[in-house]
């Protein structure tokens, strides 16, 4: 076990290196020059825009520049964002907490909605129930999220005004909790500010379900037919026959047996969307980093776009990592050596 | 941006929003869809940094502003502002300045003589995009301290437009010199990563807290030397989505925003709680045709475009019939422009014959770019697809990315496209940037147009300051490139404010400037 765990931890930077020369070329592919797009695409003279590739080392070959920013890597300097004028590194420290709180708690919706929905629908099989479910699954599935968040956002705030207005994490005129995590629900909580702990929660329920809905779509299919599956084996009939109640056989034995496909699905839209879900951010104003990244390709802003891939892809093949061991615990014929 | 149909849809259907009372009335929130690259005042890059830069620094000279209809309009005259008085002296070729006394900068210390020279050098010496025209104006050594509150500027020439460009705040802000020498001082063509994001001025707001993505503000300088400023708080909030933007609006969360999609401006004006105000730029949706590339190097092709197209209807497609068309190379709100060269009006068996003329008896095939996303572009360009279809020219059209588009455009890559760039109100720096063959490319002249009549004229008016001689060159410069065409105006860009109707004071200017010291909320 440990030794595997080491040997995958050991891939992570190569795989973090891999990308970041991918993302090098890629970006340098598309027509461009940030030193024009520094000026808005304005016109200005050849010496301006000279002026500025030579302060931000654009005027370097290709190759050296790769080489200085490993270097600059190396020493955890990811270089400066050109469109914002920070660090890229500060960029990404001030607006990745948004995004881990939006997944995490969108997820956690979305396990919480869609397993149950797909346990009771696989147990009443082609009942009024199931057909419901899945086409629901299906409608959600097929609708696109940003415009499902923009009919959240009128519906529940606009006409019903049921949910707040989409101004990002906080109301308008709240101030941020003091940071700790960046986790607004956490450091409210942790510095007992329980009115921003409020506040934040009440903002986040309307971006977190359009954030889930994807998912919840794409549980339900999955689990609901491998649920499936596993009712029809002997085992489900065993445990039944020793007089387990309905529930325990469900959950204790078919669910646990079911799961790992979905776990596989679940870890990857989880590593997708902590790398940034640049629509949901974009109509709920959420200042996470897919709006950034999207912002750093607008832009042309190479160092940012090249911190967000690397920062993307570690995050990526972690929770790859983490996904692969949890198969480990929830399976017990699954082990690692 | 996304999906406006879907809100328009189901906006019909929707109940007026109950009358809203005046929310923290003190804070004025302003709705913004992107954030500022730069708020050093010498090197501001785009909109954003602006808004903050015209609030916390001050220039020399400003606009004035003049009443219309009992509210107040900017205008392209200038006036005195931290300089009480100027004079010019020496054929026009050197210029006094006597600085108001008891102007502080935010950090208590007095503005003096040095802060001005130090400002104006400082500009010269950066050399970033908006220093070439002043540096064609002035060398740094001819400006001279005369005493603590008096400068004197000796120009190169009879620079008509050194006053105009004294009033924008990229050229003209005073900066603190004291302040700026103890904060990585001036280096020669360089960026200087403090002022980026730091500013201190003699303005009447300060820069205030800044929080990535979310937001940034200003707060009012108490001690600002034209009295106290009747806000205490500016909060631009960054709302990506303008849809987003617009409920917001209605629900009272926003009190302004600006630049809102055609359709959701039409919602807004049938708003009772809101008001839209416009501001006519200084710019034209244009549709820009290289003029170094087969067919464009001819100029009845060009001619023969203008003849097919139909402005009316463009501005009825693009902006509901909200813009004005063209009537000039000239945006109608640019100082020196006249409607009265302007010798197209559609006819298509004109532009027939004119392509016949040229070689093209059955038209040609081409393509217009434009940058994905802009939804008024798009639409521009697709009904030029259908206007000029009647005549025989087929057009593709096509979106690209905007770094793509730029490059494009700078380059000469795109055989037509169709941008709107907004200007400053100097004719010189407009005809120079757009018309001069020295300025091909990046420089603003992206239709590539080299005409050595026009370079001419060009620079004599760069050489004329009386104000009659310099209409007339002006009127004869837009007769002969409105004839070579080297570029089809469509029709200028106006920008619209929608506020609500509490939000008071706020003067829109030509020249984009944004001006809180006198807005409230009442």
């Amino acid at each position: 076990m440990l030794t595997y765990l080491l040997r995958r931890l050991l891939l992570v930077p190569l795989i973090v290196l891999a990308i970041s020369l991918v993302t090098f070329i890629l970006v340098h592919l598309v027509p461009g020059d940030p030193a024009s797009l520094y000026f808005g695409g304005q016109a200005v003279s050849e010496e301006a825009l000279q002026n500025v590739r030579r302060q931000w080392g654009l005027d370097l070959p290709l190759p050296v520049q790769y080489l200085y920013y490993l270097g600059g890597v190396m020493r955890g300097n990811l270089g400066v964002a050109t469109h914002t004028g920070q660090s890229v590194l500060s960029d990404i420290a001030a607006r990745l907490p948004a995004t881990v709180e939006l997944t995490l708690i969108g997820m956690l919706l979305a396990v919480l909605i869609g397993v149950p929905l797909a346990v009771v629908a696989a147990t009443r099989r082609n009942g009024w129930i199931d057909h419901t479910v899945r086409t629901l699954s299906l409608i959600t599935l097929g609708v696109p999220t940003f415009w499902a968040g923009i009919v959240i956002i009128y519906l529940f705030n606009f006409v019903w005004r049921l949910l707040p207005p989409a101004v990002g994490r906080l109301p308008i005129d709240a101030n941020p909790p003091t940071d700790i995590t960046g986790l607004y629900l956490l450091d409210s909580l942790l510095t007992g500010n329980f009115s921003t702990f409020g506040a934040t929660a009440f903002q986040l329920i309307a971006p977190a379900l359009t954030v889930a809905l994807g998912v919840i779509a794409v549980i339900i299919r999955m689990l609901r037919s491998s649920m499936v599956e596993q009712i029809n084996q002997d085992y489900v009939r065993t445990a039944r026959a020793k007089g387990l109640t309905s529930r325990q056989v469900m959950f204790k034995h078919a669910l646990r047996n079911a799961i790992i496909p979905t776990i596989t699905v679940v870890g990857i839209q989880l590593g997708y969307l902590l790398s940034g879900n640049a629509l949901v951010e974009t109509v709920f104003s959420w200042p996470g980093i897919g709006l950034y990244f999207i912002d750093s390709i607008q832009s042309l802003d190479y160092a940012a776009v090249l911190g967000v891939s690397m920062i993307a892809a570690l995050i990526f093949a972690l929770v790859n990592l983490g996904v692969d061991l949890l198969y480990a615990a929830i399976d017990p014929r699954i082990q690692y050596g | 941006m996304l999906n406006k149909r879907l809100w328009i849809a189901l906006s019909a259907a929707l109940l007026l929003s109950p009358a809203q009372a005046v929310s923290n009335p003190d804070t004025l929130y302003f709705g913004v869809y992107f954030e500022p690259a730069s708020i050093d005042a010498h090197a501001i890059t785009e909109w954003a940094g602006m808004w903050l830069d015209d609030n916390i620094y001050e220039t020399l000279v400003r606009y004035k502003t003049k009443s219309v209809g009992g509210k107040l309009e900017g205008t392209t005259t200038l006036q005195p502002w931290l300089a009480q008085k100027y004079t010019a002296s020496n054929g026009g070729k050197t210029y006094t300045f006597e600085l108001r006394k008891n102007v502080k900068f935010q950090d208590g210390t007095a503005l003096t003589a040095d802060d001005v020279q130090f400002s104006l050098q400082r500009v010269l010496a950066l050399d970033l995009g908006p220093a070439k025209q002043l540096k064609d104006c002035v060398d740094p050594a001819g400006i001279k301290v005369l005493d603590p509150l008096r400068v004197q500027v000796d120009l190169k020439n009879s620079c008509p437009s050194f006053l105009a460009l004294l009033a924008q705040t990229n050229t003209g802000a005073i900066m603190s010199k004291t302040y700026v020498n103890k904060n990585g001082g001036v280096k020669p063509g360089q960026l200087n990563d403090y002022l980026r994001t730091h500013g201190m001025g003699t303005g009447p707001f300060t820069m205030g807290d800044t929080t990535a993505g979310v937001k940034f503000e200003l707060n009012a300088n108490p001690n600002y030397w034209g009295g106290k400023p009747k806000l205490a708080k500016i909060v631009f909030r960054v709302i990506k989505d303008l849809s987003n933007q617009y409920l917001l609006l209605r629900q009272g969360q926003l009190d302004v925003v600006y630049n809102l999609p055609s359709e959701l401006l039409e919602q807004s004006m049938k708003e009772p709680s809101l008001t839209v105000n416009k501001q006519s730029a200084i710019g034209a949706q244009t549709l820009y045709m290289n003029n170094t590339q087969k067919p464009f190097n001819d100029p009845k092709v060009r001619q023969a475009l203008m003849y097919a197209v139909n402005q009316q209807e463009l501005s009825d497609a693009a902006t509901l019939g909200i813009a004005k068309p063209s009537r000039s190379v000239l945006p109608g709100a640019l100082p020196g422009y006249t409607g009265n060269e302007w010798p197209y009006k559609t006819n298509l068996d004109k532009a027939k014959s004119l392509l016949k003329e040229a070689g093209y008896p059955s038209g040609f095939a081409s393509t217009i770019y434009y940058n994905s996303g802009n939804a008024e572009r798009e639409k521009t360009a697709v009904t030029l697809q259908a206007q000029l279809a009647k005549v025989g020219i087929k057009v593709d059209v096509r979106s690209v990315a905007w770094p793509t588009f730029v490059d494009g455009y700078q380059t000469g890559k795109f055989p037509m496209f169709v941008v709107s760039n907004l200007a400053a109100p100097i004719l010189d720096q407009y005809m120079t940037q757009n018309f001069d063959s020295g300025s091909a490319g990046a420089g603003g002249n992206y239709s590539f147009y080299k005409n050595p009549a026009v370079d001419k004229m060009i620079a004599q008016l760069s050489a004329t300051t009386a104000p009659a001689d310099r209409n007339a060159l002006a009127r004869r410069l837009q007769k002969t490139i409105n004839t070579d065409l080297p570029l089809a105006p469509l029709y200028d860009v106006s920008l619209y404010y929608v506020m609500q109707k509490w939000v008071k004071g706020w003067t829109l200017y030509p020249s984009g400037n944004w001006y809180f010291k006198d807005v409230s909320k009442e």
